[in-house]
């Protein structure tokens, strides 16, 4: 798949992710870089630019034999970008299906 | 490449490029590495799946977080952001004096006060005019510097904030802009009516020379 594609919906892949549960850190990349094979190590940056634009937040949470894992809760802000980046991807599903329909052969 | 070869030359790349909170980061990829480990994986592939160094540190540095260039922004465009802030706080000075000298010589002429000498002589009746005429500049100049004020703070700010600035960019009550509406009509009015019945009442279009303003 084209790199700039998968960038352009990483956004509303995690906040999908979290919109439905807080997530460890570590299972948002592996999760979302084995769908979409994109390195894990490209999902932290963006991770860390939705914290500081506060469409997330983290806690640590204690495992038992094991380092706190970090763990990320969307916002309030979070579901407002996250409906914002559903509906543009919905158009976008929408204006590509009419132009590839309409010029099937 | 080692896991404490991949840690190191990132730890090197985000210091490089004064990215914040880079601790943080680090503990990120550290239990990425320790993750995979305990799946059996070796060091190596997990530094590879993990992907290119120098391409995660440009991620984060797109991103946010550029303190260094701030200081730069603030100097260059210090050149010409300084100077013109400079200007526009002695234009708003200037505003602000001539509000309270027309206010005053409105409540001269209204009270009919006589205490300067210098102040000139205006009859009895076309004074009224020039009251009315004072009064209404004082209140354009008062919503003049308000406005003014609102542009320079503005300014100075996103100077200060962002190292860029965009005029216009402010904002003022409705009320200051409909004040600066009227007050501008009336003053003109007064202007021109002022001027028409001084002339006629002192029978010259140089009125001031009959009234002898500038002796």
């Amino acid at each position: 798949m084209n790199i700039q594609y998968k960038k352009g919906i990483l956004d509303l892949l995690v906040l999908a992710m979290l919109k439905k549960q807080d997530q460890y850190g570590y299972d948002i990349s592996e999760s979302i870089s084995l769908k979409i094979e994109i390195s894990p190590g490209t999902i932290y940056p963006i991770l860390r630019k939705m914290k500081d634009d506060g469409f997330v937040t983290t806690y640590l949470s204690e495992v038992s034999g094991g380092p706190a894992r970090k763990y990320y809760r969307i916002t309030d802000v979070g579901i407002s970008h996250y409906l914002k980046l559903k509906q543009e991807w919905d158009e976008l599903k929408t204006i590509t299906s009419y132009f590839l329909e309409e010029n099937n052969d | 490449m080692t896991k404490l070869n991949f840690m190191e030359s990132l730890k090197q790349g985000l210091i490089k490029h004064h990215v914040h909170d880079v601790d943080d980061i680090l503990n990120d990829y550290e239990n990425y590495f320790n993750e995979q480990l305990t799946l059996g994986k070796s060091e190596d592939d997990i530094a590879k799946r993990l992907g290119d160094v120098k391409s995660i540190i440009k991620d984060y540095t797109d991103s946010k977080s550029q303190h260094h260039k701030k200081w730069f922004d603030l100097v260059t465009v210090g050149f010409i952001a300084i100077p013109l802030l400079i200007m526009l706080y002695g234009v708003l000075v200037v505003f602000a004096a001539t509000t309270l000298v027309m206010w005053a010589i409105g409540i001269y002429y209204l009270f009919q006060l006589d205490t300067f000498s210098f102040m000139p002589y205006i009859p009895m009746g076309v004074h009224v005019l020039y009251i009315i005429l004072s009064f209404a500049s004082a209140v354009l100049f008062f919503s003049l510097s308000v406005r003014m004020f609102a542009t320079t703070k503005s300014m100075t700010m996103q100077y200060l904030v962002k190292q860029s600035i965009r005029i216009g960019d402010y904002q003022i009550k409705p009320i200051y802009q409909k004040l600066l509406i009227y007050s501008s009509i009336v003053t003109t009015l007064m202007m021109v009516i002022g001027y028409v019945i001084s002339s006629l009442v002192a029978k010259d279009f140089q009125y001031w020379h009959v009234w002898g303003w500038f002796r």
